[in-house]
């Protein structure tokens, strides 16, 4: 048989040959790879030290659930939600994940415009995270927001400034934006100006475009305090354009708004009934129809004020009927 | 000497004696017909009765029996229990008729006249009344009191009256207000028929131009009419042909439902044996799902991935986006 096969390597050609050579190279090189991925993925895989369980995770998904239909308006899915969360992370012991949850009930509940209920909440997640922790800033920036809501200004500038001193990250300008508009509203403008102008630099650095609108709507209702219009309809056009790019409804309707008020301390009713008319077209389209309301209230005040009573009239008509529809559920 | 020659002399006594002759008869006729006026020369006998009050009572007040004075009052006083004692005094000659059972009463001579009392004439078996005796007094209601029922009963009638007075008058009222519509109604009325006038003119003439219209309409559909008679005969025609081919066409329809009859059966056999499937592929997928999820978490924790898949820890740290100008 060995002399059989001699034969049949002496009757090969040597071009065979070397094409036989070539194969196994190339079966062995295949090889090796293959045992070299073997070995890496076996060195390297495995199951993480800090895997969740499931509880944990359950709760996660229903954390983002909740976003996801707060982002949709869907208010009470959020807050159903959320308490699940909550239920799931009591249940075991979670503390980070309890604290995420009452401070997103807090917020669902602050922009139904709950104050009570939203107190409530985040004064429960308060006393569970301390000033060092990651999550105090937004614990203090929601306590911040729900003291504003409530009125009370000193608690909320004391608590957006316990935001601001704990907050390092890129969220900071967001922080600052708040305490410089509560300094705004406390009649502070120049410490509110110096502050907006730190958040304004701070958002374009960490590329929040929203926040960076926000800070640009700041400095125009400053400058429109200090009666400096053309700087205020300035800032309020930049803040509109970036809210456009944006894409975010209830911010171009404001942007529009304070272009109207501005419009109206100049005397030109025309240009104001403008900006109020599309903003109203921005807010009933974009769904917010309490504020298309207050639009058409602001436009029947104008009119009224121009002695066309007839059409006053109507506006306030179709304001009453639209906020018929937005009791009727 | 003064001598009896004067002839106004002459007879002087039986002048004077002839004058005081008619004087005294003069004065005995003056005193007859006094007395006989004032009941003086007639026999009298009184009667008694009492009253609870004087008023419309005076002395020599007449008393009438059947409308004929028969005597007066002749006393009013004032007894011991502070009623009046009245006493009239009446012809003997008429005493047969008062009795026991006559009654005074004191009355009004007609609407306006002075006040008399009235006897009644007794029954005739009753027994006359003699001197002094006690008569019964009857009272009567005076002008004042039947004024007085009469405007008690009148008040309320007058009320009403005066009621209905205001209400027809008031300005505002039904009445009034029904008058002003009816006075615009009869204005509105006016000017209707005016209107209707108007109209019927106009009617007239409109339906004048409608017969004409009606009349070229008439030509025109008679027109048609005429035309359509082909159009009928094609008609007729072509249900010949559809009443020829129709029993085929039928033929092919009910063979075709009872393919489709055998379809739906075949359907709802196929249907009975798959739903009772669905609850168990369901749950399969379920659990399929289930499973590729484990894959999927085992996955994302295995090296390749795991750089590329969010760290739970930073997934559980997810807020709803917060924004500084809410």
């Amino acid at each position: 048989m060995c002399l059989s096969r001699e034969r049949e390597k002496e009757s090969l050609s040597p071009v065979t040959a070397m094409n036989d050579t070539l194969r196994k190279g190339r079966v062995r090189g295949r090889l090796f790879l293959a045992a070299l991925l073997l070995l890496s993925t076996a060195g390297c895989a495995g199951k993480s030290p800090e895997a969740l369980s499931a509880s944990h995770l359950e709760a996660i998904r229903h954390n983002q659930s909740g976003i996801k239909a707060e982002a949709r308006g869907e208010n009470p899915r959020a807050l159903e939600e959320f308490s699940e969360a909550l239920r799931i992370n009591s249940s075991i012991e979670n503390s980070e994940g309890i604290i995420v949850a009452l401070v997103n009930i807090s917020r669902v509940h602050r922009r139904i415009g709950d104050a009570k209920a939203a107190l409530a909440m985040v004064s429960r997640a308060l006393p569970r995270v301390i000033p060092s922790a990651p999550l105090y800033p937004e614990v203090a920036f929601e306590m911040a927001q729900v003291q504003l809501l409530s009125g009370d200004l000193n608690a909320s500038s004391e608590w957006a400034s316990n935001a601001v001193a704990a907050d390092t990250g890129s969220q900071r300008g967001m922080r600052i934006n708040l305490l410089a508009r509560i300094l705004f509203l406390k009649g502070k403008l120049t410490e509110a100006e110096i502050k907006v102008r730190e958040a304004l630099l701070l958002n374009r650095e960490n590329g929040l475009r929203g926040e960076e609108a926000n800070s640009l709507r700041t400095l125009g209702d400053i400058q429109s305090a200090g009666k400096r219009h053309a700087e205020a309809a300035e800032y309020y056009n930049q803040a509109l354009a970036i809210d456009k790019t944006v894409g975010r409804s209830r911010k171009i309707a404001a942007d529009l708004r304070a272009l109207a008020a501005l419009a109206l301390l100049h005397g030109d009713s025309d240009e104001a009934l403008g900006f109020y008319r599309r903003a109203f077209t921005v807010n009933s389209t974009g769904g917010d129809l309490s504020g298309a309301a207050e639009d058409l209230l602001n436009m029947s005040r104008i009119h009224g004020k121009r002695g066309e009573k007839e059409l006053s009239e109507r506006l306030l008509a179709e304001r009453d009927n639209l906020l018929r529809n937005l009791r009727t559920p | 000497m003064i001598t009896e020659n004067d002839r106004r002399f002459m007879h002087l006594e039986k002048k004077i004696g002839f004058f005081v002759a008619v004087a005294i008869v003069g004065f005995i006729a003056v005193i007859f017909f006094i007395g006989t006026d004032q009941d003086l020369f007639i026999q009298k006998y009184r009667l008694k009765f009492t009253v609870e009050k004087g008023t419309g009572f005076s002395r020599g007040m007449p008393v009438k029996l059947s409308g004929f004075r028969i005597g007066r009052i002749n006393s009013i006083s004032l007894n011991e229990t502070a009623m009046v004692d009245i006493e009239i005094q009446i012809g003997k000659k008429y005493q047969k008729w008062i009795k026991n059972d006559s009654v005074v009463k004191l009355v009004k001579e007609g609407l306006m006249g002075d006040n008399i009392i009235e006897v009644s004439v007794g029954t005739r078996d009753a027994e006359a009344l003699k001197d002094g005796a006690l008569i019964t007094f009857e009272k009567t209601r005076g002008l004042e009191e039947v004024a007085n029922d009469i405007a008690d009963k009148f008040k309320p009638v007058l009320i009403e009256v005066k009621d209905i007075i205001s209400y027809v008058n008031d300005p505002n009222g039904d009445i009034k207000q029904s008058m002003n519509n009816i006075r615009e109604l009869s204005a509105d009325l006016h000017s209707t028929r005016t209107k209707i006038d108007a109209l019927l003119a106009d009617s007239t003439q409109k339906v004048g131009h409608l017969s004409a219209d009606t009349e070229t309409l008439l030509k025109i559909s008679r027109d048609k009419i005429d035309a359509i008679g082909p159009v009928l005969e094609k008609v007729d025609r072509s249900m010949t042909t559809v009443e020829q081919k129709l029993p085929q066409l039928l033929d092919k329809t009910v063979t075709t439902m009872d393919h489709l009859e055998k379809t739906s059966r075949n359907l709802e056999t196929i249907t009975n044996k798959t739903v009772p499937r669905v609850p168990v592929l369901l749950n399969s997928a379920e659990d399929s799902l289930q499973r590729a999820d484990t894959v999927m978490d085992a996955l994302k924790d295995i090296w390749p991935l795991k750089s590329h898949v969010p760290v739970p820890r930073e997934r559980e740290r997810e807020f709803v986006p917060g924004d500084s100008h809410e």
